[in-house]
């Protein structure tokens, strides 16, 4: 899985993109951006990584799928009539949730969760590089384009932001759906980013370094791409430096979950609240690839629902009545096999689910055609089908909530189905 | 993982504010954070790649790329034996000498431990943490780095995440019986070795497999990431012969036998016996099933074309030339799959020469390298890896069986820059506990600064730093002349510093 170091000239050929409008924001010491208060042109989108593959048929069950029950004889969740602690929570006729997953029912009892089930990339790979690649990339079967789908969209959207803290990755490397020619910021932690020291020792050293970085380098070589992310990174400690992430209290009595994802939640969190621009922020959730003992109650997938369902409800608390500006998309390379293997767990599958939350989210239902479990019903080897696009639902959020109507250009190749109608049009 | 040292233990650790307050008391730059050092002026761009105009050009491009940073010792040598000289001993790396290196592995009491012994120590922060300086002692210490290197190479490629148990008892003894022995030996070798690797048969789940709902997930890397690769021309049909063919292919358990507790063990009962037909071949049913397949991956030529790219990427480009693709493919097929042919046919390459400047040190090369070029030595273990884990590099900690991405675009972010800086900084100011480094004198007067710091540059960097970043470093430290810097810190370590933080010094 090599990867070309974007060159623009190649973005632009490959994205079908006129080179004329762009001014790509060479970064400059004195930072230029929205001043504080200025509200962003559309939602902060927010974009949880499921990585490994997510069973959605344990996560959102289809409990009236008698076939479901048959193909899962130690991995299935009782049905919500059944009504112990340990059964499905229900959502409708059709689909419940697992147990773990219960902190999301008060978000989709409000309206601002909506579920896509049976939803995913179409291509038929079952390798979790190609297929997380063409999700991010957001380019299902084509391995040509080397940028990310959202970084397609900063590009695209018709306004300026030039905080490096426009599209931020919550972790050490940046998230591929952000890489592209619109400087985006890896943050391991707040805490972590800076140069320690007094303000003006501080400065003394990032003027060396910044000068160090801005030498004449050849616009595609390693050493631009190296300026470039020096210069975000100069400009992020700077912002930074005003924060205080020891001192974050979440609102509304929230709790985060206490791992890599619940804090990275809160960091997203306050640098929602700290008004420095931010428009995309990216977080992964690893784990999900549950070949053997997957566990049905217990075990290695019900401990992640666990966080992942506190750690939304903790952040739809916390950002409270903000949350109307806010969209959050949850997503995995693909889902699990139908039956389960001999080690009781699951193996490599094709449709999955993904949640959707925000105020101006149509929350409360659950969204797509269900193909069903019929044998004959099946993909490949024994997969739930998908019948909803994944660019389906990130193109109705991209027009809907993020204002950017190019989106032949952020999924180059696609032909957008048409609404779900899982969004309002942001006014 | 038992950690000796807390976050907030970290970051007060790796904190330099006594060194900037000091600079900020005494330097006119410093005065006011809104101004920028004036830029040298020059017009002319760079080529992408970087000019190799003679054999001391080559010379050290090749130490670059084939060693975890080439230290000005290992420079002359290399300049005294010529570069083929150079390249032919470091294919043969049992001719030099090993040591310095033992007597420090000596130190790492678990490292030849079996799995059973290690599981009957009950000390899996030190089973750890020594697996992971015994591997950072042999990249910086090694006299044979070409061979290091190709040891981190197939431990990416066969990638096993060791922090977990029980492979954190077995990935050892994975590191000693399948990487070493064969990491420039014959690539069907080492793919044969693996596949009985107990570490890689547990990680992968194919321990628990069988019949008669076999496990794909090893069946699958196997053919995607350990040999065809991904388009390397294979259906779900074959993943799924080659899982039945891989059932009863596990690791013994002390109930079972303690002598074969943690070593590969065929089950008959668990595989299944009805025939199969795998890759265009039948598979009769047995344990030779297992090995037929392989068989036929070792001699398949995707397999070789996807080393060869593999290699490639790593010693020329992120996007290897595929003229030169081709011809270690071709390499691979006529000599079976001999590793060292296949360097000689990329390191002897027009495309290798002219790839200085392509490739980006990933976060362990870079920490290595700054640990190498500046003598440093002390505890390796401790804070220095909580510097790699910040980085994102640690030995054997990349979840995923891909492992460690190795393309520039993958370590180019903003949480890398600031990182790498703040490893350079503490380490050369000889503020990261534990470590010490060994860097030039301190005695120079201004008219010396120039000479500090090419001193440095061919210290460091194997060659005196470009024009314009030399200038801003005279600069800087003119600024400083003189000053008494705090915590017996030496201005030449601080220049050092800043040297470790260009961007010259993350080319590989």
């Amino acid at each position: 899985m090599t990867e070309n170091l974007l060159t623009r000239r190649e973005f632009l050929r490959l994205a079908g993109i006129s080179a004329a409008p762009l001014a790509l924001p060479g970064w400059t010491p004195r930072l230029a951006f929205a001043p504080p208060g200025t509200p962003p042109s559309g939602d902060l989108l927010v974009c949880v990584f499921l990585r490994g593959g997510m069973d959605g048929l344990n996560a959102v069950i289809p409990h009236f799928e008698s076939a479901y029950y048959e193909a899962r004889s130690t991995l299935a969740i009782a049905e919500p009539a059944s009504g112990d602690d340990t059964a499905a929570v229900e959502l409708d006729d059709r689909f419940s949730l697992h147990p773990n997953l219960r902190p999301l029912l008060g978000p989709f009892q409000a309206g601002e969760l909506a579920i896509v089930h049976a939803c995913g990339s179409p291509d038929p790979t079952h390798s979790h590089f190609d297929a997380m690649d063409f999700m991010e990339r957001g380019t299902p079967g084509e391995k040509q384009i080397s940028t990310g789908w959202i970084a397609r969209h900063l590009l695209t959207a018709p306004w300026e932001n030039d905080s490096p803290f426009r599209a931020v990755g919550i972790g050490v490397g940046l998230q591929a759906s952000l890489r592209g020619p619109v400087p985006a910021a890896a943050l391991r932690s707040v805490a972590d980013f800076h140069l320690p020291g007094d303000p003006q020792g501080v400065a003394t050293l990032q003027n060396t370094l910044s000068s160090l970085y801005q030498l004449p380098a050849p616009e595609e070589s390693l050493l631009a791409a190296l300026s470039s992310q020096a210069g975000t990174t100069l400009g992020a400690i700077q912002l930074l430096a005003g924060l205080d992430p020891d001192s974050y209290r979440p609102e509304g009595g929230a709790a985060y979950p206490d791992d890599d994802y619940g804090r990275g939640l809160s960091q997203i969190a306050l640098l929602a609240k700290a008004e420095l621009g931010l428009e995309i922020a990216c977080l992964d959730v690893g784990g999900w690839d549950t070949h053997v003992q997957q566990g049905a109650q217990d075990g290695q997938m019900p401990q992640l629902m666990a966080s992942l369902a506190q750690g939304l409800a903790a952040f739809h608390q916390d950002m409270g009545l903000r949350m109307k500006d806010i969209t959050v998309v949850t997503m995995s390379e693909f889902g699990r096999r139908v039956a389960e293997n001999g080690g009781g767990g699951t193996d490599h599958g094709h449709g999955g689910v993904m949640f959707v939350m925000g105020g101006g989210i149509l929350g409360g239902k659950v969204y797509g055609d269900w193909p069903g479990l019929a044998p004959e019903s099946l993909y490949g080897p024994g997969d739930l089908a998908i019948t909803t696009d994944f660019r389906e639902v990130l193109g109705e959020i991209v027009q809907k909530r993020l204002g950017n109507s190019r989106i032949d250009e952020i999924f180059p190749g696609y032909r957008f189905a048409g609404f779900l109608s899982l969004a309002t049009e942001r006014s | 993982m038992s950690d000796p040292f807390s976050r907030r233990e970290f970051l007060r650790i790796s904190g330099l504010s006594g060194v900037l307050a000091a600079l900020a008391a005494c330097n006119p730059l410093g005065a006011n954070p809104e101004s920028s050092t004036p830029l040298p002026t020059g017009s002319t761009p760079a080529p992408t790649a970087l000019p190799v105009r003679d054999e001391a050009d080559l010379i050290l491009h090749t130490l670059r790329r084939t060693t975890f940073g080439p230290t000005a010792q290992e420079l002359t040598d290399a300049r005294q034996l010529g570069l083929e000289g150079w390249i032919e001993q470091q294919l043969a790396p049992s001719a030099l000498d090993h040591s310095d290196l033992e007597q420090r592995l000596a130190d790492f009491d678990t490292l030849k431990l079996s799995p059973t012994e290690l599981l009957g120590l009950n000390q899996n922060g030190l089973v750890a943490r020594e697996l992971i300086a015994a591997a950072l002692t042999r990249q910086i210490f090694s006299p044979a780095q070409l061979y290091e290197g190709m040891v981190d190479f197939w431990t990416n490629h066969f990638n096993i995440h060791a922090f977990s148990q029980p492979v954190l008892f077995l990935k050892g003894q994975d590191d000693r019986e399948v990487i070493r022995p064969h990491a420039l030996g014959k690539f069907p070798d080492l793919l044969r070795a693996s596949a009985h690797s107990p570490a890689m048969l547990v990680y992968l789940d194919n321990a628990r497999s069988q019949q008669p709902s076999p496990n794909e997930n090893y069946a699958r890397e196997l053919l995607e990431l350990h040999s065809l690769g991904v388009d390397g021309g294979y259906t779900h049909t074959d993943i799924e012969a080659v899982a039945r063919a891989f059932t009863g292919w596990t690791v013994g358990t002390f109930r079972q036998s303690a002598g074969q507790a943690g070593q590969f063990v065929y089950r008959p009962a668990w595989h299944d016996e009805d025939p199969k037909r795998a890759l265009g071949q039948e598979l009769p049913g047995g344990k030779g099933d297992g090995d037929q397949v392989l068989d036929i991956l070792a001699e398949h030529p995707s397999t070789a074309r996807f080393i060869a790219t593999k290699l490639c990427a790593r010693f020329v480009a992120d996007v290897p030339p595929g003229s030169l693709v081709a011809r270690v493919a071709d390499s691979y097929l006529q000599t079976g799959g001999d590793v060292p042919t296949m360097l000689r046919t990329i390191l002897y390459s027009e495309e290798f020469a002219a790839s200085a400047g392509l490739k980006l040190k990933r976060p362990l090369e870079f920490a290595v390298s700054a640990i190498r070029v500046t003598g440093a030595d002390g505890r390796l273990d401790r804070v220095f890896r909580l510097y790699l884990e910040a980085l994102g590099q640690s030995p054997y900690g990349w979840p995923g069986p891909d492992g460690y991405p190795d393309y520039a675009a993958a370590w180019t972010s903003t949480s890398q820059s600031l990182h790498r800086w703040n490893l350079a900084l503490t380490l050369t100011s000889n503020l990261m506990p534990g470590i010490s480094t060994q860097l030039p004198g301190p005695a120079y007067s201004a008219s010396e600064l120039p000479n500090v710091i090419d001193e440095l540059g061919q210290a460091l960097l194997g060659t005196v730093l470009p024009e314009q970043p030399r200038a801003i470093l005279i600069e800087f430290a003119g600024s400083l002349q003189g000053t008494d810097l705090p915590d017996g810190i030496q201005l030449p370590d601080l220049l050092a510093g800043l040297v470790l933080c260009t961007p010259h010094f993350q080319i590989r």
